[in-house]
């Protein structure tokens, strides 16, 4: 999944939603009915299922608003990483030993409006991620789809002949290469229905079509998005979603400290809430010495990896004895304590995370979580480095962290810190790159094909908006060894593999991994059904929450 | 910095005939007999001995407001200091930081020098812009003084602090410190320039002035001899004024993230940092703010004080 930015806290935007007083209705035994309140301190990046591409805003339009040929089941633990058929019948077929991929729709799929689903509204959609007007979403489908050269997405006419729909209920896909991962990928919202009279095109995200058990009754962006029930959809065509509530009534740009604040109490129309976005480290210490509050704070392990990233293309980090160096020098413990300690994450000490490794973590090279200045300062030889390190607003304190442990082993960090919107896009320009930054990657699916590559393939990088490989990491034998493990049919194999990779890239140290953070969030005192989903980053599963009868 | 309560400037003669005693000797007589005013110079005295010692200070304490202490704190409980009141003791005297352990201490007398350098600096630039600027404009008159007077009305009417926010934003990461004095500076100077420009007016048609011009004075002589001397008063009360609002306003820019770079410590960014841990550590938000508190106090004081001693219609006390 796409580079995930700690929003922090937002100062300047605080606009509080005026109340809608949620009347928790006596609905029949299984907590069916109600209002569910999602307090935010953010709008949605994106809600066009082509441009959704941020983990925790790609399981809120999953689970709620459309549907997607696959997807995984609504489970804690390792059974959330299975696949189930969603708008298909099964899991999809392939032939021609990966290369062409048909999948089969069921039968009464609806919109809202009651007009059924067709295999070619799918097709529109995915043709419509290679639109340069929608960008933004998840770029799978232009990695894999065979004949897609010049193509530019179906606005102005032009349709892909690599996706054929034989009929109203039948999609193929004809892949460039063998692909055995392809049905994870037929879960990423690209392949959600999207009907060619109701797009909007750049007007489409703020009205999303719905497939799915919710539509959007209003979406003021940045204050509240108001879902109802979605009537035509037929609860028997789907085993994931529960949808429970009647509405679910998102308030959007409040501060972190309050929403914390309003969940702690959990009072009022705040007892059928639940916190979108993560709790602030500075709440915790107000939680965990409650054990009734902590109780109600879910903290899955997120199954992202947090880097200190390092501009390979400029001095000093193009030589990788000095990248080596920030390797040993990093407290990565101090980072962990600005994050919560050691409840709130693990210390990084690969890029691949240990759901990844087959649950151990791999300590590649041996550094102690405090850092080594000796052997950094061995490394550096002597000599002293000036950088700089940029941090968005809330990450300060991480920032801080970072500047005193290499300051000891005398890489002299110079600090800045600039607001979250535009994070991305300066670390992401390779124009404006710094030396140092704060990153992190969370994989769209469970294999190593969904981490590595993106992150550190050299011919991904482009020279504005980089999200995967900001780091400008050009290593011949490393792509080398991407294409090799891409070629390899048996999906054991190519996970060792991938573990053999993760070690190569380590040593070369284009990024120090430090975190393996969870996701802190509160949920009220009358809402069933929270748990953290590890595909989504541990967010909530939205498919199972459920106010509770009072 | 010195909250330069004796006036030495005193050429011109005394508004108010006292038993032969100098206007300034007569200011500072005043001044001390206040009690306020005394309070405030002692209370500035210590702050400025304090930024000037940090170091020596710093090397009694063992701690440099830079250096984490991972033992001062408890990780699993997200960072917070070990023991009561932000973990003051023998070890950290005020207290540490939560999750860096970083020792407030330290970082108080060294925030002290960030703090108040800024705010003597900008009120210098202000003071000294808008004397120069002030003078001009009242004495010169005519267009001279239309434009200095149009350049003022702009820079007063604009939403200062936005537009600060805004110009440290875009100006490429030099020297923040330079930066911060120069445009507070900027944008203070105004104030200043507006009552000297009305005093410069009122004064130079006064005898003692048209007599230095019979005598055969040059305008540069005029100003400095004669007039500067005698509005010396208003000056300096608005100094010692502006000196507590600019370390103000340091504090809200560093409060909005515009203010000098971390790791470096200042006042406001203590308390920009610590006003999201107020409820679980109020200690950390407490001292910053305590010492933010006394030093605008003590100048606010020293600046009324100076206000009534220098007005002769108050003399009697």
């Amino acid at each position: 999944m796409r580079a995930y930015l700690a929003l922090g806290v937002l100062l300047a935007v605080s606009a509080c939603g005026g109340g809608t007083p949620a009347k928790p209705q006596a609905a029949a035994a299984d907590s069916k009915g109600g209002t569910l309140t999602v307090l935010s301190n953010q709008d949605f990046s994106h809600l066009d299922p082509v441009r959704n591409w941020t983990m925790p805003h790609m399981d809120f339009g999953i689970r709620l608003i459309y549907r997607t040929l696959l997807t995984f089941k609504s489970e804690k633990g390792a059974a959330a990483s299975e696949l189930v058929p969603d708008l298909a019948t099964d899991l999809g077929t392939s032939a021609e030993g990966g290369k062409v991929w048909t999948f089969t729709l069921k039968d009464n799929l609806k919109y809202e409006d009651g007009t059924p689903i067709k295999a070619a509204d799918v097709k529109y959609n995915v043709e419509r991620s290679f639109a340069p007007e929608l960008p933004g979403g998840p770029n799978y489908a232009q990695v894999v789809l065979a004949g897609t050269e010049g193509y530019k997405g179906p606005l102005k006419g032009e349709h892909l002949k690599s996706i054929e729909t034989p009929d109203d209920k039948t999609i193929v896909f004809r892949l460039k290469r063998p692909v055995a991962d392809f049905p994870y990928m037929a879960t990423l919202p690209t392949f959600a229905p999207v009907p060619e009279a109701k797009d909007t095109k750049e007007q489409y995200d703020n009205r999303p079509f719905s497939s799915g058990p919710y539509k959007i009754e209003r979406y003021d962006r940045g204050k509240e998005l108001v879902l109802v029930r979605n009537e035509h959809w037929d609860p028997k065509t789907d085993t994931v979603r529960k949808a429970l509530p009647d509405r679910v009534v998102m308030k959007q740009g409040l501060r972190q400290g309050v929403i914390d604040d309003r969940l702690i109490d959990s009072r009022g129309e705040d007892e059928f809430a639940v916190g979108y976005t993560n709790v602030a480290a500075e709440s915790l210490p107000k939680i965990l010495p409650k054990a009734d509050v902590k109780g109600r704070m879910v903290s899955e392990i997120m199954g992202c990896t947090d880097m200190l990233g390092m501009n390979t293309a400029k001095a000093p980090f193009d030589d990788p004895n000095n990248r080596l160096a920030v390797h040993h020098a990093l407290d990565k413990q101090s980072l962990q304590t600005a994050n919560g300690g050691p409840v709130m994450g693990d210390i990084a000490t690969s890029f691949l995370p240990p759901a990844m490794s087959g649950g151990q973590a791999k300590d590649i090279l041996g550094i102690p979580p405090t850092g080594d200045t000796a052997k950094a300062k061995e490394l550096l030889g002597g000599k002293t480095l000036d950088v700089d390190l940029v941090v968005s607003t809330g990450d300060k304190t991480k920032g801080e962290a970072v500047q005193q442990s290499l300051g000891k082993a005398g890489i002299n960090v110079k600090l800045s810190t600039i607001d979250p919107a535009v994070y991305n896009d300066t670390v992401g320009d390779i124009a404006k790159s710094p030396s140092l930054f704060l990153t992190g990657w969370c994989p769209d699916y469970p294999s190593g094909s969904s981490f590595l590559p993106l992150m550190f393939d050299s011919r991904l990088i482009v020279p504005k908006g980089n999200l995967s490989n900001t780091f400008q990491f050009k290593d011949s034998a490393v792509d080398k060894k991407i294409d090799e493990i891409y070629a390899m049919g048996d999906i054991q194999q190519a996970n060792n593999a991938w573990l053999e990779l993760d070690k190569q890239i380590m040593q070369a140290s284009p990024a120090v991994p430090y975190a393996w953070e969870r996701k802190p969030l509160l949920v009220g005192t009358g809402v069933s059904g929270a748990f953290g989903h590890p595909i989504w980053s541990a967010q909530l599963d939205y498919a199972t929450l459920g106010v509770k009868q009072k | 910095m010195s909250a330069a309560p004796a006036v030495t400037a005193g050429t011109a003669p005394p508004p108010v005939a006292a038993a032969g005693r100098s206007p300034s000797r007569l200011v500072w007589d005043r001044l001390r007999r206040d009690r306020a005013a005394v309070t405030g110079m002692v209370i500035v005295a210590v702050f400025v001995l304090v930024a000037l010692a940090a170091p020596l200070l710093t090397a009694v304490s063992g701690w440099t407001p830079y250096e984490f202490d991972a033992d001062a704190i408890d990780p699993n409980l997200a960072g917070m200091p070990r023991g009561a009141l932000g973990g003051i003791g023998a070890e950290h005297w005020l207290g540490v930081e939560p999750i860096s352990g970083r020792d407030i201490f330290a970082r108080i007398v060294y925030g002290a020098r960030v703090s108040l350098l800024i705010a003597v600096l900008a009120t210098l630039v202000a003071v000294v812009l808008g004397t120069a600027l002030g003078l001009l404009a009242g004495y010169v008159g005519g267009w001279v003084d239309a434009a200095v007077s149009r350049v003022m009305d702009l820079l007063m009417s604009f939403p200062a602090l936005i537009f600060m926010i805004a110009l440290i934003s875009v100006m490429p990461d030099g020297d923040r410190v330079l930066l911060l004095v120069l445009i507070m500076g900027g944008f203070c100077w105004p104030y200043v320039g507006r009552i000297v420009r009305g005093q410069t007016i009122t004064v130079k048609h006064r005898e003692y002035v048209d007599a230095a011009r019979v005598g055969g004075a040059m305008g540069g002589t005029i100003l400095i001899k004669e007039i500067l001397p005698n509005i010396t008063a208003p000056i300096l009360v608005y100094a010692t004024l502006s000196i507590p609002a600019n370390i103000g306003t340091e504090a809200a820019l560093s409060f909005l993230g515009v203010g000098v770079p971390p790791p470096t410590a200042s006042w406001g960014q203590m308390i920009q940092q610590a006003i999201l841990y107020y409820e679980v550590d109020p200690m950390y938000f407490l001292i910053p703010g305590g010492c933010l508190f006394l030093t605008v106090l003590a100048f606010t004081l020293i600046g009324d004080a100076l206000r009534d001693a220098t007005d002769p219609k108050a003399a009697k006390r």
